[in-house]
């Protein structure tokens, strides 16, 4: 039989009492979500009047000009070219730097951390920043572009490569170890091709990425699109802006289709 | 003399476990030894410190006198060109075809390294020995196959012949039939063998199924809990014994 009193008594409530640090916790992040608010002037006459604003935006900017089409089209080429050789460095770089940091590939722990170190930085300052920074050293256009997406698929492939070589099974590499081959041919041949799939996968996010990254770096100067799209804005000729964003749209659609297509057919 | 040469060879993981304890060895070219033990008796991590895969923590191990405990990484290199070694998964380098990881038996033979074994640069005398090697475990019709659309069966064939691309002295086998079905296995092993004799290759091969020891093996070596307690011809021992090394527990148990 049963003791009910004993079953009563250690049953588990239906809600454990939460600890400080989540009352802490929940006090700050209401304290910051109050004062955003606040601080950003959210009132509802400004939402209101943002309706009617973005309207009339619409409405100047329909039907987009095209009488300058053809110096955003070639706008639009010079993004492009900042996306293909941007990304095209980036990933060639990213492999040996993918291997400095894989602790199965890596020469020696120190580079490893060292590496490990740099990538993390490639990834964390936003590619904006590093833009900011490139037109600083090389000056405006779109050579500052290419050296930001560089760094910035450096950050995104680097980490991907290096994690997927980490996850490669040993036994293939160590049976070419055996055959008395030296660290570099065992890498050639069974550490690349065995992840090669998974680095043809990362590199076609890549390149989605820098295609979104390289439009907006013409915002501040590091050529392309971006510059245009600026320009237009600034001028308040919205109904070119339109057209510069259509065009915009068309291509990163495109890219991402195409990308999708050939991910499906290699993994 | 001897080719190999193992002596109080003693292997301690860094989390303090012993693999190894004072083993001592020697095998004559041309041998064929069968390694046996329970799991965990520490006969894979043997064969692993013979090629270096293990670094062992203290002994010597001679191969053609060459010390490889405390060789640098290039005399290293240069002594494991001598050893193929045949493991029970195959450990084929998988998205690349059976004929490609033939040619990377050579990638340590030749100075030109890896170039020399890649299909698209390799001489035509390298890829002509591939072939010959492939045939010679009669893969020659699936050379162009991806090694993963193989049967386990056929993978090792192919890991056969990448280890008689090496053309090695001494051959090392870690379970090279534990992963196929008995009928694919006994195939394997006849192949195997069958090369071994043909080419006067020093073995020494760990097995599971005991009949495959005593009918392939010319001298046993048993190892129990690192140590090693048997080391007799082949010809002298039957079942019974062996499935003593599998006992180990036990027995060490009531003689504590």
């Amino acid at each position: 039989m049963l003791n009910q009193n004993e079953l009563s008594v250690n049953m588990p409530a239906r809600l454990k009492k939460p600890s400080l640090w989540f009352w802490l916790g929940s006090l700050v992040f209401l304290i910051f979500f109050l004062q955003g608010i606040v601080a950003a002037g959210i009132t509802s006459d400004r939402v209101m009047q943002g309706i009617f604003n973005l309207g009339s935006f619409f409405a100047r900017a329909f039907p987009p000009d095209i009488e300058r089409f053809g110096s955003i089209v070639q706008a639009m080429l010079e993004t492009i070219n900042i996306v293909v050789v941007g990304t095209s460095f980036g990933i060639l770089f990213s492999f040996p730097l993918a291997l400095l940091a894989s602790n199965n590939t890596s020469p020696h722990p120190i580079i490893r951390n060292a590496t490990r170190t740099l990538i993390a930085l490639f990834r964390t300052v936003p590619d904006l920043v590093w833009a900011l920074i490139f037109i600083i050293a090389v000056g405006l256009g779109p050579f500052a572009g290419i050296l930001a997406i560089i760094v910035d698929v450096m950050g995104f492939c680097g980490r991907f490569f290096s994690e997927r070589v980490e996850e490669l099974k040993p036994g293939p590499i160590e049976a070419l170890r055996a055959t008395g081959a030296s660290r570099v041919s065992v890498i050639l041949g069974s550490v690349i091709p065995a992840a090669f799939p998974s680095f043809v996968g990362s590199s076609l996010f890549a390149v989605e990425k820098s295609i979104r990254s390289a439009v907006v770096l013409g915002l501040v100067g590091a050529g392309g699109i971006g510059v245009e799209l600026n320009t237009s804005m600034t001028l308040f000729k919205y109904d070119e802006a339109l057209t510069i964003i259509l065009i915009i749209l068309a291509f990163v659609i495109g890219v991402e289709q195409a990308s999708s297509r050939i991910r499906k057919k290699f993994i | 003399m001897s080719l190999i040469k193992v002596q109080n060879l003693t292997k301690q993981y860094p989390d303090g476990e012993t693999a190894l304890k004072d083993v001592s060895l020697e095998v004559k070219s041309g041998e064929g030894i069968v390694l046996l033990g329970a799991n965990g008796s520490g006969k894979s991590t043997f064969l692993r410190c013979l090629v270096g895969l293990e670094k062992a923590t203290s002994g010597k191990i001679l191969i053609d006198n060459q010390d490889i405990v405390s060789s640098s990484k290039k005399q290293l290199q240069e002594i494991r060109k001598k050893i193929g070694v045949v493991f029970q998964k195959f450990n084929l380098v998988n998205n690349l075809s059976a004929f490609q990881n033939v040619l990377f038996g050579n990638l340590g033979q030749s100075n030109k390294g890896f170039w020399s074994s890649l299909n698209l640069t390799a001489s035509s005398e390298e890829r002509e020995k591939a072939m010959e090697c492939l045939a010679r475990v009669s893969m020659a019709e699936f050379a162009d196959r991806r090694t993963d659309t193989l049967s386990g069966g056929q993978r090792q064939r192919v890991a056969i012949a990448r280890m008689l691309m090496q053309d090695p002295e001494i051959v090392l086998a870690d379970e090279p039939v534990a992963s196929l079905d008995p009928r694919a296995g006994r195939e394997v092993m006849n192949l195997l063998w069958e090369i071994i004799e043909e080419k006067g290759l020093t073995v020494m091969c760990i097995l599971h199924q005991l009949d495959f020891a005593l009918e392939y093996g010319e001298r046993l070596v048993g190892l129990q809990k690192g140590s090693l307690t048997l080391d007799r011809s082949a010809a002298n021992i039957n079942k019974k014994e062996l499935n003593w090394l599998y006992e180990a527990e036990k027995v060490v148990k009531n003689y504590a």
